[in-house]
């Protein structure tokens, strides 16, 4: 059992664990997967790229290196800068926009990639080491480059040792803004919550956010969760409507005047706050020691409420724009927990549908395909799972339908003893991971694959470029 | 054999005392430290950082209850196996039962945390248990098993 759960120092993940067709066509055969599979020629995943040669419309260059990063109280905490500062540089786009960012790594010698969490890009530039890149070496450089396609709220952050790289700095905002300027848009205010070293921080500094505006004017706070566990927000007063999640609009959101918001881990929450008309301030909380403050005053900070958002039943119903009800495949994601080995180390290891890694199944689709997933989590902990290229309607928790607004998800935290069904379209080819994104549990073995059949990859996990995307 | 099985259940003893010191100084480090203005909450739960010197008590908490009390207690009941003495093999089979069971109610506690408190009240059980084992788990039977086996009173 010990050398059966040891991982090779260099594998493909298309020869990890077994093929699950989640009941629609495809071959079963073990460690072919993605692999002479029907009559359609293999795709790699570096060819599917964003395809047109145009020219940028946002142009960025990040360069990443090693550094210091001072914290409030003086102390200085060994990590990582993007342009010399943590978080890196906000990229703003707008929808029709061909991003174009160019990576560079100075000196972090475990190599290095960037991800664009919660954005649907092609999967050649989906950042994942050992998946559809391999990780940069000290003066190595790539570029990414996508169509910004839906406005919203996303970020981007290192996938080589994620666990520990991005806890170290490598990461930062990206807002896709609509086409054109909306007359009388509230004000944009991004409020990136990262903890480094033992500070809460907003933006990259301790403490409040001020955010001067008109008595009477709004604005639109987009909180980025970029840790490890869920952050909570909440108003001191008055009211305020959750506008988006992880960068999808939701339709006819109501006032909330005393419940929380739970953003998980790596998800992103849109929230629209008036500063009141009476010219006084008001206090949005993010977790316990920090909050974007709108108005000049400086609120008292108040208890969290008890209530909490919840978004199966907040906002309005829409018509899906897929057939949900007979999906051409389901599978099921649960999540365990038990003894045993991993790689060699014993412990309390997460299991996939009883599964230790490696030997995880491979979700395979084909394009075009309706697919229902089941989340189950009976690991005694919460896991906040994260889906790369696609993003999934939250059909049900727990056997209740949803009946607020559509709520599509790429980052949906499943607590403990819940169960979610959600479902997607398989629209963009790729092999995309499907993760905890409680990165020490990715690290520990809670990662699986969804593979589109004929699509392989010629990196490798492990290998020279010492790949090793959790 | 005899000397084997007394000095391993004392060190079940002394390793359910590292386990109650581990975490009353992980516990009083959290409180200090948030004294000094550390927040504690779910992102900082979660991280994995180390917010405080103390902090490390939790891990020797979960390395030592996981792994090393297991593993003592598995050997326990290998020896009183071996010695084929009852005695011995009860209070071993009792202490490793008592491990499993604070286990299941370690991790049972993160979902319903007044399960806390059994896991406490059993950490006193399993230490009774490994302390008695120590004390009188061969040396009732001993005779007997001497007259029927003297090739393993004399290992």
């Amino acid at each position: 059992m010990w050398a059966l759960s040891l991982v090779p120092a260099r594998y493909s993940a298309m020869s990890m664990g077994y093929v699950d067709l989640g009941g629609g066509p495809g071959e079963l055969a073990p460690h072919t997967h993605g692999a002479g599979y029907g009559e359609a020629p293999l795709v790699e995943v570096t060819d599917l790229t964003e395809g047109s040669s145009r020219a940028p419309d946002v142009s960025v260059t990040l360069t990443a290196a090693r550094g210091a990063i001072r914290l409030g109280d003086g102390d200085a905490i060994d990590g990582y800068t993007l342009n010399g500062g943590t978080p890196g540089p906000e990229i703003r786009a707008r929808v029709g926009d061909l991003v174009e960012v160019t990576l560079v790594n100075t000196d972090i010698d475990a190599g290095i990639t960037l991800h664009w969490h919660g954005i649907d890009v092609p999967n050649a530039a989906d950042g994942v080491a050992g998946i559809t890149q391999d990780a940069l070496a000290p003066g190595e450089s790539q570029v990414y480059r996508f169509v910004a396609k839906d406005a919203g709220t996303y970020w981007y952050h290192s996938h080589q040792v994620a666990h520990e790289q991005v806890r170290r700095g490598l990461l930062g905002a990206i807002v896709i803004e609509p086409a054109a300027a909306e007359a009388g848009a509230p004000v944009d205010v991004v409020a990136l919550a990262h903890l480094y070293g033992a500070a809460h921080t907003i933006n990259g500094a301790e403490g409040d956010l001020h955010v001067d505006i008109p008595a009477g004017a709004s604005a639109r706070v987009r909180i980025i969760n970029t840790d490890n566990g869920a952050l909570f927000a909440w108003l001191g007063s008055g009211s305020f409507r959750v506008l988006a999640v992880d960068g999808h609009d939701l339709n006819g959101p109501s006032d909330v005047s005393d419940a929380e918001v739970r953003v998980p881990a790596g998800g992103r929450v849109d929230l629209l706050i008036a500063r009141p008309a009476d010219g006084s301030s008001v206090r949005l909380h993010l977790g316990g020691p920090r909050g974007v403050v709108i108005g000049p005053a400086d609120p008292e900070p108040v208890r969290a409420p008890t209530g909490q958002v919840d978004l199966l039943s907040y906002g309005e119903p829409a018509p899906a724009p897929f057939d949900a009800t007979a999906p051409d495949r389901r599978f099921d994601y649960v999540i365990g927990r038990r003894w045993g080995f991993l790689d060699g180390r014993p412990g309390a290891w997460w299991t996939i549908n009883g599964h230790l890694y490696p030997d995880v199944p491979m979700f395979t689709v084909e394009e075009g395909d309706v697919v229902m997933m089941r989340l189950a989590n009976h690991s005694g902990q919460a896991h906040p799972m994260h889906l790369h290229g696609h993003h999934a309607l939250v059909l049900s928790r727990d056997g209740v339908p949803s009946t607020g607004s559509p709520w599509w998800v790429d980052s949906l935290e499943v607590l403990d003893g819940e169960e979610y069904e959600i479902a997607f379209v398989a629209d963009n080819p790729g092999i995309w991971m499907d993760h905890c994104h409680n990165l020490p549990h990715a690290q520990e073995g809670l990662v699986a694959h969804l593979a589109y059949a004929n699509v392989t990859t010629p990196f490798l996990l492990g290998g020279d470029a010492k790949n090793e995307p959790e | 054999m005899r000397t084997t099985y007394k000095v391993l259940a004392y060190t079940i003893c002394v390793l359910v005392g590292v386990q109650a010191a581990s975490h009353a100084w992980a516990s009083a480090g959290l409180g200090s430290w948030v004294e000094g203005g550390g927040v504690l909450d779910s992102t900082a739960f979660e991280s994995d950082e180390s917010l405080f010197p103390e902090m490390a008590g939790f891990g020797i908490h979960a390395m030592n209850g996981m792994m090393i009390i297991p593993f003592v207690s598995l050997i326990l009941l290998v020896i009183a196996l071996i010695s084929r003495t009852r005695k011995a093999m009860q209070w071993a089979g009792l202490v490793l039962l008592l491990v499993g069971v604070q286990i299941f109610l370690g991790f049972a506690s993160f979902g319903v945390a007044a399960l806390a408190i059994l896991h406490g009240l059993n950490a006193l059980a399993l230490f009774t248990c490994a302390l008695t084992a120590g004390r009188i788990g061969m040396r009732v039977d001993a005779p007997a098993v001497a007259a029927a086996a003297p090739a393993v009173e004399g290992s």
